[in-house]
């Protein structure tokens, strides 16, 4: 964490709303892919990505970088969230809110499989793909995120990718 | 093949798939490991072709607004951190002592600048002192005065005397002198060129030959001390004091020697011999010159008296504690 963002979270901190609106902006987009193909809905993952932001607001005045940087304290509470209203919501999966669904339709069809194939994977290994692949992070940012090892996050990778090509492949027999 | 270093290869696959290499190239580099290596491969492709979900322009300042909404509440309920109050940089040693003296009332603020300047001016004065300058000046001081005590005992021979000159140095050094310690301070006498013809000894190691080819000559008085300083100690008589008085020209000689000392008195002219030595001192008097000596040595310090010159009378009435006097 770079000492700008630590002044940005102790003005934050101590209620300064300018503070809380740049942090919003920053980290928005982060949360809201994460929660896309976690939950696998456009307005349930505005709506949770909202939720999320208000809980960090909350919960700041608690917070130390001593332990977990910022962003993985702030995935920590997207996850949660979703644990939580897991069984509230129906997911409906694979709207056609995704940009590019004016594509073509083998394109969607890829898409559609593809958000299908993930949805089979647990917690852990989804996130992987979507940080790893999706969002296009390094394995450097993974240790920061996941607070795991290289070697762990090599091995994850692995075995994400192996369960997404089953899942791919069951998907596709379908 | 260990899983561990298949992970590691995977990695490597999708490092290189990230810098853009092709497939084929990546799998070019592992050929061994190709055919487990594709299928992941081609997933991560797949995956990294997913588009990226893009919010609502709506969603997002409903969120903002939420989120503001709930500062708002909390800041209500003050739940936010009280930021720290910042404190002023700290102020040096040299402010804060202005800012005391100046919340004093001025008798004291002019008794602590005095103080200040007391003990400052202390300070200075005690480190002149230890220096060697303040020495050279109380030497130099110390010389003089004794100096000026002589000219007023020179007596009715006094306008010979008068043609001595009276050097005192030790800053510079001088040109032709055999004993040129540095430090060490020279009194010497510069004669007239025709008393040094008639008997002068060379100083140091010249010899005898080379004497009168010079203009003037130079006596240098060696080792002399004028009773502080160094060896101070010396002065108590009980140290071997010896007196060489060459004494060949039919003077006077007045030595009270009586300490048991050694006298070497080679007084070949029927002279009249007044050696009081009193002392313990060695007294090596080899007058040749006629002239009358008195000398009353009571202070233990060792004379060497080359009287040669002519002069008539010399009163040495050494009683300072000096260590040592050569007079040649």
């Amino acid at each position: 964490m770079d000492i700008n963002e630590k002044a940005l979270l102790y003005r934050a901190q101590t209620g300064d709303r300018r503070a809380a609106e740049t942090l919003y902006e920053r980290y928005y987009l982060d949360i809201y892919t994460y929660l896309f193909y976690r939950v696998s809905d456009k307005t349930t993952a505005e709506k949770f990505s909202a939720e999320v932001f208000v809980r960090m607001i909350r919960r700041l005045p608690q917070f130390t970088d001593t332990k977990i940087t910022f962003i993985s304290w702030l995935y920590d509470i997207a996850r949660d969230l979703v644990d939580e209203k897991q069984q509230a919501y129906q997911p409906e999966l694979f709207d056609e809110t995704i940009q590019g669904s004016n594509q073509e339709s083998q394109s969607k069809s890829a898409n559609r499989s593809f958000k299908l194939a993930i949805s089979h994977l647990n917690d852990q290994q989804k996130s992987i793909i979507v940080h790893r692949f999706v969002e296009g992070r390094s394995v450097k940012d993974l240790v920061k995120i996941t607070n795991k090892s290289e070697r762990a996050i090599q091995s994850l990778q692995h075995h994400a990718l192996k369960s997404l090509k089953i899942a791919l492949e069951r998907e596709e027999s379908i | 093949m260990m899983p561990r270093r298949f992970d590691r290869i995977l990695d490597d696959c999708l490092l290189r798939m990230d810098r853009g290499e092709s497939l084929m190239d990546i799998l070019a580099v592992y050929p061994a490991q190709a055919e487990k290596l594709k299928p992941l491969l081609l997933v991560a492709m797949l995956s990294r072709a997913l588009p990226q979900p893009v919010p609502g322009y709506t969603a997002l300042r409903v969120g903002k607004n939420q989120l503001l909404a709930e500062m708002a509440s909390m800041q209500a309920e003050d739940s936010f951190i009280k930021p720290k109050p910042v404190r002023p940089p700290r102020e040096g040693i040299v402010d804060r002592l202005a800012r005391s003296l100046k919340q004093l009332q001025p008798a004291y603020r002019f008794a602590m600048l005095s103080l200040v300047v007391i003990l400052t001016g202390g300070f200075f004065t005690l480190s002149a002192s230890a220096s060697g300058l303040a020495d050279n000046i109380m030497q130099t001081l110390y010389f003089s005065f004794d100096q000026v005590g002589e000219l007023f005992q020179l007596g009715p021979d006094s306008d010979k005397s008068m043609g001595e000159g009276i050097l005192f140095s030790s800053d510079y050094p001088l040109p032709d002198s055999p004993g040129n310690f540095p430090g060490d301070y020279k009194y010497f006498l510069f004669e007239e060129s025709e008393k040094n013809e008639e008997g002068a000894q060379p100083p140091g190691n010249e010899e005898p030959g080379n004497q009168g080819e010079s203009d003037k000559k130079f006596n240098y008085g060696e080792n002399t001390s004028y009773g502080f300083g160094e060896d101070e100690g010396q002065g108590s008589g009980q140290e071997q004091n010896q007196d060489n008085d060459n004494n060949s020209d039919g003077e006077k000689d007045n030595d009270n020697n009586k300490d048991g000392e050694k006298d070497n008195d080679n007084n070949n002219d029927g002279e009249k011999d007044n050696d009081n030595n009193s002392d313990g001192e060695k007294d090596n008097d080899n007058n040749k010159d006629g002239e009358k000596d008195n000398d009353n040595n009571s202070d233990g310090e060792k004379d060497n008296d080359n009287n040669k010159d002519g002069d008539k009378k010399e009163k040495d009435n050494n009683k300072d504690g000096d260590k040592k006097d050569k007079d040649k």
